[in-house]
């Protein structure tokens, strides 16, 4: 079943001054046709500057494209209120790059990852609490950490609080938007794997990044994109080779495994 | 200036911070050499105290962060690092954005640059033009006009070795260099401090998480983890056999991204 889909999706931007004289526009976007079963993890690649962060903002409803549509379970966005624009919000959730800009510095763990629940949810206080520490947990984190702040942990330890709150509502896709670019390499893999192990639930992911050697642990089928079109989607293989300029650029760009000589 | 050094060494290095009261030690006594016409790699994972390090031989330290012993060698003679920075050392740091002065153009910066050596009027200006040719900015009167807000990171970044090459300082301290770039721009920025290392004869002292850049770019490797250094040896070394436990894991990690790669026995 088609979970999320972007048919024919443009969007520009205004450029100029604030005050919005010599109106140019900036096409950032243009037809971009793209679909997300549910369950599946897509990889979405491409240079800096190529709308791969536009692209997320519209598939999480964030902003509206210019032109074409976003459709959650073959409903488009636009149409959606009351009830069924909850049900979206819950089921597409997000993670970011920068985690400590993400979190209220001034908020516990708890009321940070239990957010979603009382916005989108109905459970009670005491049920919502049982939920946090499940994910917690789930994420590698203790129930304990509930009560610390963010400034009490590390990057990768608040990129794990956010993966936290973006799982507590059940979602049925988390958009990752070059959400373990900020961490150390060892790091990322950490995160990677343990998203990847998260996928067992049914988890359905959109991975944004730039750094190819990341997508095999977690993704089946990888998109590029360029200049605000997708040039290219392939099933995830081993050793599998991108045809497209962009795509060949950066898999060129992968950096070497050893030394030279 | 008496003839180029061409031996940075830092040795004894210890810098600590207090948390809830107590003295918290971040980097414990740690030796380390760079030489000119090689690139050695600190690396390590965050928080293991490469960019205090790096920071430390300029004479820089965060707020609440004291650098408690230490000290610093050219060719043997010890001098105050801060005196350093700008003639001896040039640095180009992660974000290159905020590196720069947001309300000053590129020709401000490369002008307050050259006028911290005495250079200004046309000599200045023929030095700017030749730095950002070398470092492959195209239409470089353009660039000077604009600030960093209009800049991409790609460009930022070579404008940042513009302006350590325009100091002519034989060492150059890249912390993170590429980690805010895309996989591309990483690829062209690594190539040119390579060609800018060999053409400049600089002593590099790289700062990286990514044992893909130590591949890359290092001839040495130092090997940092909570605050000490583990491992030092050659690139091919490292890679070949690495000793200690935290190099172990950052080469397992690494390589484990590269499944199609045999690995090593």
């Amino acid at each position: 079943m088609t979970l999320l889909a972007a048919e024919k999706v443009g969007r520009t931007y205004r450029n100029g001054g604030l005050l919005g004289r010599g109106g140019d526009y900036k096409t950032v976007l243009s037809e971009v046709s793209l679909s997300l079963a549910a369950g599946e993890s897509l990889a979405l690649l491409g240079p800096s500057g190529s709308g791969k962060s536009t692209l997320a903002r519209l598939l999480l409803g964030l902003e509206s494209p210019s032109s074409g549509r976003i459709t959650f379970r073959n409903q488009p966005l636009q149409g959606l209120r009351g009830e069924d624009w909850q049900a979206f919000r819950r089921a597409v959730q997000v993670v970011f790059q920068d985690s400590l800009s993400a979190v209220n510095p001034r908020h516990r763990v708890g009321r940070i990852v239990a957010e979603p629940l009382r916005h989108l949810t109905k459970l009670n206080p005491a049920q919502q609490a049982a939920r946090v520490a499940e994910v917690l947990e789930l994420v590698g984190l203790s129930p304990e950490d509930a009560d610390k702040l963010p400034g009490q942990m590390s990057g990768g330890q608040v990129q794990r609080v956010c993966i936290a709150r973006a799982l507590a509502p059940e979602p049925a896709v988390i958009i990752l938007d070059e959400a373990v670019s900020n961490l150390d390499l060892v790091m990322q893999i950490q995160v990677l794997d343990l998203l990847a192990s998260l996928r067992r639930l049914g988890t359905a992911f959109v991975f944004i990044t730039h750094d190819l050697r990341l997508v095999p642990r977690l993704c089946d089928r990888v998109a590029v994109l360029e200049e605000g079109r997708i040039v290219e989607e392939q099933a995830v293989t081993r050793g599998f080779r991108l045809s497209s300029d962009a795509g060949r650029r950066l898999q060129e760009a992968v950096l070497p495994a050893r030394p030279r000589g | 200036m008496s003839a180029a050094a061409g031996h940075l060494r830092v040795e004894g290095l210890r810098i600590a911070t207090r948390r809830h009261g107590q003295p918290l030690e971040l980097v414990r006594g740690i030796d380390l050499d760079i030489r000119r016409g090689q690139v050695t790699a600190l690396v390590g994972a965050s928080g293991s105290g490469k960019s205090l390090t790096c920071l430390a031989l300029q004479g820089l330290m965060p707020p609440g962060v004291e650098c408690l012993d230490g000290r610093v060698l050219l060719d043997g003679r010890e001098v105050a690092p801060a005196t350093l920075r700008g003639r001896q050392v040039a640095t180009v740091m992660q974000a290159p954005r905020s590196a720069f002065n947001p309300v000053l153009t590129m020709a401000a910066h490369a002008r307050e640059t050259l006028a911290a050596r005495g250079i200004t009027g046309s000599d200045a200006e023929r030095r700017i033009l030749a730095a950002l040719a070398e470092t492959g900015l195209a239409e470089p009167e353009r660039v000077l006009r604009l600030h960093a807000f209009q800049m991409s990171g790609g460009m930022l970044q070579r404008m940042m070795l513009a302006l350590a090459l325009m100091s002519e300082a034989p060492f150059l301290l890249a912390d993170e260099p590429t980690t805010d770039l895309d996989l591309v721009l990483q690829a062209q920025v690594l190539a040119l401090i390579e060609r800018l290392a060999v053409s400049r004869d600089l002593g590099v002292l790289l700062v990286t998480h990514d044992m893909g850049v130590v591949a890359r770019l290092a001839d040495h490797v130092a090997v940092m983890d909570h605050g000490r250094i583990v491992e030092t040896g050659t690139a091919a070394d490292i890679f070949a056999s690495p000793r200690a436990a935290p190099t172990r894991a950052l080469v397992a990690a690494h390589l484990a991204l590269y499944p199609e790669e045999e690995v090593a026995p």
